[in-house]
């Protein structure tokens, strides 16, 4: 360990970048960060740190080319889609070969499993499910190794549900779908595992991950201490947020309008795509248009997908004995703590101190 | 025909001054697109037909009758400065300035030269805001007894350079970005007497991005929360003993009144709301441009005062260096990273 080493965090603008540019600002002994986003509107999080990020594109070699320089080791925390995540990987890995960076740190998900149930060890296949976030992830994983046999250190953590402040998915989504009394999930279908792993956990397996001897080439699942139902998972943040008990609707009509909603909700997404700039001109053009829009934006999202209810009654574990024998990784946050901290935070950042 | 540079190419440029200029014509106004990245300059001259560009203010001052300052706000005073000595009047983005010596400066050598310094403070143009500033000055709610005011949302703004983050903003962040629209508001509707209380906000030595401030005035309170990194309520509320106002920061065209005590929710049971709506409204933001470009042309032309001077923005640039000069660190318990202790060994 070195301070005067310096640590690339690519996706710094991002909830686990940004949560892992908290962490090295806070412990500056670790090494000097130098924080990477895509597009300066995502620095303000990290910007309340007298840092100078920097703006590197993935997509560009010629920026990575500057941001690696005198770089010893990479967080490689951002995601996009398809392209960013597999092509902006390359990019970074080639770039890191190339300027003599000692070590990448590459942030999977435990989605490279796809649909298997049961307990899933890292040798456990990796299965392709058509989903984007997923299958884009395989094919970064591949990549890594290919870098790993050419030379480049890489060590990639495949992390499960990761909450805590500042993620969108798992905390800010969820809280706001309580505030609105929109949590349309029957009980009985939210009995799967809920994998919860909070965020400083998995900061602490990155840092660890820079330096464990005898890692590279590995993965590594990062989860949580405990295992707990989504249901249980979604109660306990209703409750610490102070709302009244949820009350689900039956499970025959909820499923039967998830499968009803979901060809709109595709449409949908395929028309906004397609016509972005229309819709935006609508959308802007009166009161009853964005009224409108908003109403069916609303509507869908109070409507959980198909994909929702497949993830809440999935029996599933990613056991971290590896990550503990190999990083010494110890998950700490119990997941009632992890609860209390988000509601906190909640309730500072955001409108949840009362009912919307 | 009046001669004027937009300095700074960035999306305010693109999204509101432009649009303004063009519709003008030809015929009153002339227009020469500054950038030091030439590209860019480029690309929005052809977009809105303009073919004049420089890289720097100074290559085109002596030409200029006026310039729209659109650039990083740490920048606005020095090229302000420039180019009134060079006798040429200015339309300043907000913030005009970073701190109020700066803007004290500016305002001195506007005056004293008799060129005009004018302040793109939109929220002073909006119908609804002036409406409040009406029924304020009616008395029509009695006596203020508290204000609240929330505003912020993810900064989404299309920030072209990192100016307004870390390092490079020199410890200043939302409260002067958003937070100089609501305090200038503030002054603007309840005068200069408002004095700071406390001041608190999550900086860690960089660019603040969550607000929480006091103030006083006469016997009333005002409280301020603001944030560039989630959604808040963006409603003021202005409660006074006759009545409560509401105005949810997105209308242009429409406040809420609801009459009766101040005590109790604004929309409780029993009280009357009404919606009251001023007509001939602009539809969005942008269509505000033209009235703000008008009036600084017509200060221009006939040298009289603009709606927005450099000495009307200073009542809140001087709140917001009160609160900088007294900030303290909002509590935030889940930001301490506490590392494993095989790396504390």
């Amino acid at each position: 360990m070195s301070a005067e080493r310096k640590i690339l965090v690519t996706g710094a603008g991002g909830f686990i970048g940004g949560r892992v540019v908290e962490a090295l600002c806070q412990h500056p002994s670790l090494g000097q960060v130098v924080p990477s986003v895509r597009r300066w509107s995502t620095a303000a999080r990290l910007g309340r740190y007298p840092l100078d990020p920097i703006q590197c594109d993935l997509l560009n070699p010629s920026d990575l080319e500057s941001a690696l320089e005198g770089v010893d080791s990479v967080i490689h925390c951002a995601v996009g889609g398809l392209d960013a995540t597999v092509q902006g990987t390359r990019n970074l890995l080639e770039a890191a070969l190339g300027q003599g960076v000692r070590r990448v740190v590459h942030l999977s998900t435990v989605d490279v499993y796809g649909r298997a149930e049961g307990r899933l060890p890292e040798d456990h296949a990796l299965q392709l499910t058509g989903r984007e976030y997923g299958d884009s992830k395989i094919a970064a994983e591949s990549l890594c190794r290919t870098f790993q046999e050419r030379g480049l250190e890489v060590v990639i953590l495949r992390p499960t549900i990761v909450y805590g402040p500042f993620s969108d998915l798992w905390t800010v989504e969820f809280a706001e779908r309580l505030r609105e009394r929109a949590w349309l999930l029957p009980r009985e279908t939210c009995q799967g595992t809920c994998n919860l792993v909070y965020v400083d956990d998995l900061v602490r397996a990155i840092l660890l991950s820079l330096d464990a001897p005898g890692v590279a080439g590995r993965a590594y699942n990062v989860n949580g201490p405990d295992r707990i139902t989504w249901q249980g998972y979604v109660e306990a943040l209703n409750d610490g947020l102070g709302y009244p008990p949820l009350a689900p609707p039956p499970p025959a009509s909820a499923r039967l309008r998830s499968r009803v909603t979901e060809p709109f909700r595709a449409l949908i997404k395929v028309a906004y795509f397609r016509f972005e700039n229309q819709v935006q001109a609508i959308y802007k053009s009166s009161r009853l248009a964005r009224a409108l829009i908003k109403g069916v934006q609303g509507g869908l999202r109070r409507v959980p997908s198909p994909a929702e209810y497949d993830l809440y009654s999935r029996e599933v574990e990613f056991p971290t004995d590896r990550a503990e024998q190999e990083l010494g990784y110890r998950p700490a946050v119990h997941w009632e703590e992890g609860v209390n901290r988000s509601v906190a935070w909640l309730r500072h950042e955001g409108e949840f101190s009362r009912l919307g | 025909m009046i001669r004027i540079a937009v300095v700074g190419c960035g999306a305010i440029a693109e999204s509101f001054h432009l649009p303004a200029l063009e519709a003008l014509g030809k015929d009153e106004v002339s227009v020469v697109l500054v950038d030091p990245d030439r590209s860019r300059a480029r690309e929005l001259g052809r977009r809105f037909g303009l073919t004049e560009t420089a890289l720097s203010h100074r290559e085109v001052a002596g030409e200029l009758d006026g310039a729209v300052l659109c650039t990083p706000h740490h920048l606005h005073v020095p090229i302000a400065s420039e180019l009134v000595q060079a006798g040429v009047g200015v339309l300043s983005e907000k913030p005009l300035g970073t701190s109020v010596a700066e803007v004290e400066a500016l305002r001195d050598l506007s005056e004293s030269a008799g060129i005009p310094v004018a302040v793109n403070q939109t929220r002073r143009f909006i119908p609804a805001c002036r409406e409040i500033r009406r029924l304020l000055q009616a008395g029509e709610l009695g006596r203020v007894e508290s204000v609240e005011m929330a505003e912020g949302d993810r900064f989404g703004w299309p920030a072209a350079t990192p100016s307004m983050f870390g390092a490079a903003a020199g410890g200043k962040g939302v409260l002067l970005d958003i937070g100089v629209h609501a305090l200038d508001l503030a002054t603007w509707w309840f005068g200069s007497e408002l004095s700071l209380e406390s001041h608190n906000d999550d900086s860690f030595g960089g660019s603040e991005a969550a607000v929480r401030s006091r103030f006083r005035f006469g016997g009333a309170t005002l409280s301020l929360r603001l944030s560039w990194l989630a959604k808040q309520s963006n409603r003021y509320m202005i409660r006074g003993e006759d009545g409560v106002i509401t105005w949810n920061v997105y209308d242009l065209d429409r406040i809420e009144i609801s009459r009766g005590p101040a005590q109790g929710p604004a929309r409780g049971p029993g009280d009357r709301v009404r919606v009251h709506r001023i007509p001939g409204a602009p539809a969005s933001f942008a269509d505000l441009a033209p009235e703000v470009i008008g009036d600084f042309l017509d200060s221009l032309r006939t040298g009289s005062p603009p709606a927005v001077s450099a000495e009307d923005v200073l009542p809140a640039m001087r709140l917001i260096e009160a609160c900088y000069a007294r900030r303290e660190r909002v509590a935030m318990p889940w930001h301490d990273f506490t590392l494993d202790p095989s790396h504390v060994s």
